[in-house]
């Protein structure tokens, strides 16, 4: 077997190319780290003298010292043995990259008295379970801590909100149970909005056999400032108000409960929020529409609804990555807006990278598109005889349609013929450039595509078909200055989608990025695709294009003529 | 970086990606991802370099840096895509080993990243138990648990471990 995946691996190796812009590329991140580094030591040197004078002031027990922000700021906890940082706490010397807070981190005072023990289990269990190193994992908000009795025993607990250093990473709400040395219940992480008016952790009960550690028959409700009720229901509208001591309260649950359906109400602010206790299923929530927004405000829009950003799998719409895609925008999100999913889990992003190499921009996701029919005299049967070279512009890829050597005889293969590449033909009035599409081996008949060129008239892009050897025009589209990227809607449920001269490979989303469907990966022929367009005309498709120097030619969604 | 630094970075790039590039491919799979991959470690190693070149061999600290940010990403993405092309391109062309190495390959997709980490550095870098432990930042006897359970898992998921090994053809 070993000597299975050695071969394999070679095999794969082999093919591996390393870009000539590689270094190129290295530098440029270098350069645009070092510089977000500086800002950020900046930022944050402003920010830990701020923090330490209110620390000074507001913790005289002293903080923790990884609870260098939020919890600091509030009303403070202190910890059993404040004490030099634990072993788990050695990264927190460097100011980390992400040492600004994710959007949803829960500025709220810490309350009760953290353990130190419960902290550094929450620490080292947050960061085993998303395979981080210490100098990975950011500074971290205490929201509460305390020794309580569980069952027959007494266990300490900790909840506390971690996060990583990837800009952008949501802060995760970890709560840890920890009796003696045995962790009972290790840890619940989940990502919950920044608005969200109350933590609430099942705890650790006594079940039938009378052993800690069985079914859940208590809660911990830690709420945010500005709480003012806490209410119990047990599913059955027996509902029972909660005291909360210091805006934390444990709450046993009703033995009667029905199954799913207790919860806990919050009232703040004059309005009650309900935050269900489920045993067996997990929350769902409402997945946001975060399409045309940048990916920090997409990131923090969906945090605040308890997802976590992720990133769309493919190859051309993911040319942008993690960082740099910081300032781009999100073209494409799967599962889509309005769909009820798990709370926690992962929306695909993809990012429209804005690595436009030409001049000419993308039309924007919001801009409407102004196109329209009109009317052009049909083209008669194209003469032997061509005018002139064509412009760059009417090639539109179109160059790559070549002649195929099966096309059968017919009687208008002399016309036929004579269109078959895009060039230039003149007829008063209008001039053309040509092309026949091909399906397969075979000319697609009907489907004919021509740049013309009418005199006074904007150019048009024509969708015609063929009769009799003649040209006859079915529709035209004026054409926006400069505009270098067309998808034409073909009989058949066919789409054509012609790139820039040069390009040599792309993606095509029929979906227009408001579904969960993955682009279609093709190789162009020179610049231009055929595809399936499927049951019901998209109006319009996101596109990415590539050329052979893997240079991104153009991303934008384009209206389908 | 003074400009001796960036001459002597910049030679390790132009001497080291054509090899670093193929650990990371084998490590996630897709040529993209790998590109990414090693642009973030290299670019990672650019802003350590005077600490880096003075304390540890960059080899080590390029790969510790891209099994990090990998699986950091993974974290996040909490999909795994498989390089569809690759791993069907090889079942065009008839023949049992090109169809056992597609198999091979997609199984080796649908490992965790850890353990396909663990299979990478030991059986492709030929590190050590320790020194994939080191790059992992973990124990020796994890390692050798992840490379038990990813081996088994290979070949459970392939049926391969009758087969001889596949030819490679350079």
């Amino acid at each position: 077997m070993v000597d299975t995946l050695r071969s394999l691996f070679a095999a794969h190796a082999e093919d591996v190319i390393v870009p000539p812009d590689l270094l190129e590329r290295v530098e440029g991140s270098a350069r645009r780290r070092r510089g977000r580094r500086r800002v950020l030591m900046a930022s944050s040197t402003a920010a830990a003298l701020t923090l330490g004078v209110l620390g000074v002031l507001l913790v005289p027990g002293g903080a923790h010292p990884r609870d260098t922000g939020l919890a600091a700021a509030g009303a403070g906890c202190a910890t059993h043995a404040p004490q030099p940082a634990p072993s788990w706490a050695a990264g927190a010397a460097a100011p980390p990259a992400g040492a600004l807070p994710p959007a949803n981190v829960l500025d709220w005072p810490c309350r009760g008295l953290v353990p130190n023990q419960a902290l550094g289990a929450a620490f080292s269990a947050y960061q085993a379970d998303h395979g981080l190193t210490n100098s990975q994992v950011g500074p971290l908000s205490l929201l509460y801590g305390g020794r309580l009795r569980l069952g027959d025993s007494t266990g300490d607990v900790v909840v506390v909100q971690l996060w990583s250093t990837d800009p952008g990473a949501p802060a995760s709400t970890v709560s840890v149970v920890v009796s003696g040395t045995r962790q009972v219940n290790p840890v619940q992480d989940v990502v919950l909005p920044a608005d969200t008016p109350a933590v609430v952790r099942k705890l650790p009960g006594t079940s039938t056999d009378g052993q800690t550690g069985g079914d859940s028959e208590q809660l911990l409700v830690v709420t945010a400032p500005g709480v003012t009720s806490v209410v119990y229901d047990d599913g059955h509208g027996q509902r029972r108000p909660v005291p909360l001591v210091d805006g934390a309260a444990i709450v046993p649950r009703a033995t009667d409960r029905a199954d799913d359906k207790d919860a806990v109400l919050v009232a703040a602010a004059g309005s009650t929020t309900r935050i269900g206790v489920y045993d067996q299923r997990t929350p769902q929530t409402v997945v946001p529409d975060v399409r045309g927004l940048r990916l920090p405000a997409a990131t923090r829009r969906l945090g605040a609804a308890g997802l976590v950003t992720g990133e769309q799998p493919g190859h051309l719409l993911r040319a942008c990555t993690g960082r740099r895609c910081v300032d781009d925008l999100v073209a494409v999100q799967s599962p889509p807006p309005g769909e009820r999913i798990t709370t926690g889990t992962s929306v695909q992003l993809t990012v429209i990278p804005g690595l436009i190499s030409t001049s000419p921009a993308p039309p924007t996701p919001t801009t409407p598109y102004a196109s329209g029919t009109h009317p052009v005299a049909d083209l008669p049967s194209p003469p032997t005889t061509s005018a002139s070279p064509a412009p760059a512009d009417a090639l539109v890829g179109a160059d790559g349609l070549h002649d195929q050597p099966h096309w059968p005889r017919r009687g208008d293969e002399a016309a036929m013929r004579r269109v078959l590449v895009a060039g230039e033909r003149s007829h008063s009035p209008v001039t053309a450039s040509l092309a026949v599409l091909w399906s397969g081996s075979t000319p697609a008949a009907d489907a004919v595509v021509g740049l013309l060129d009418p005199p006074g008239r904007p150019p048009q892009l024509a969708v015609a078909t063929l009769r009799d050897g003649a040209i006859r025009v079915v529709s035209s589209h004026d054409l926006r200055d400069g505009q270098r990227v067309f998808a034409i809607q073909l009989p058949g449920d066919q789409l054509l989608v012609l790139g820039p001269p040069g390009t040599t490979e792309g993606e095509v989303d029929t979906t227009d990025g408001t579904g969960g469907v993955s682009p279609v990966s093709l190789k162009a022929q020179d610049g231009a695709f055929v595809i399936s367009s499927g049951a019901g005309a998209p109006r319009r498709v996101l596109v990415s294009l590539r050329g052979g120097s893997g240079d991104v030619l153009f991303v934008g969604h384009v209206p389908v003529m | 970086m003074r400009a001796q630094e960036q001459e002597d970075f910049r030679s390790f790039v132009v001497h080291s990606s054509p090899r670093l590039l193929r650990t990371a491919y084998l490590l996630t799979g897709d040529r993209h991802e790998a590109e990414d991959l090693l642009q973030t470690a290299l670019a990672r190693l650019a802003l350590a370099w005077r600490r880096v070149q003075a304390q540890e061999a960059l080899d080590a600290y390029v790969r510790r840096t891209m099994v990090n940010a990998l699986i950091s990403s993974r974290r996040r993405r909490r999909v795994v895509t498989v390089d569809a092309a690759a791993a069907t391109e090889p079942t065009a062309a008839a023949g049992p080993d090109l169809e056992a190495r597609a198999v091979l390959w997609a199984a080796l997709a649908r490992l965790p990243v850890r353990q396909r980490a663990v299979v990478v550095l030991r059986y492709w870098e030929d590190l050590s138990e320790a020194e994939t432990a080191q790059v992992l930042g973990t124990a020796i006897g994890t390692v050798k648990s992840q490379a038990a359970r990813a081996l088994a898992k290979l070949r459970a998921d392939t049926g391969l471990s009758e087969l001889a090994p596949l030819e490679v053809t350079r």
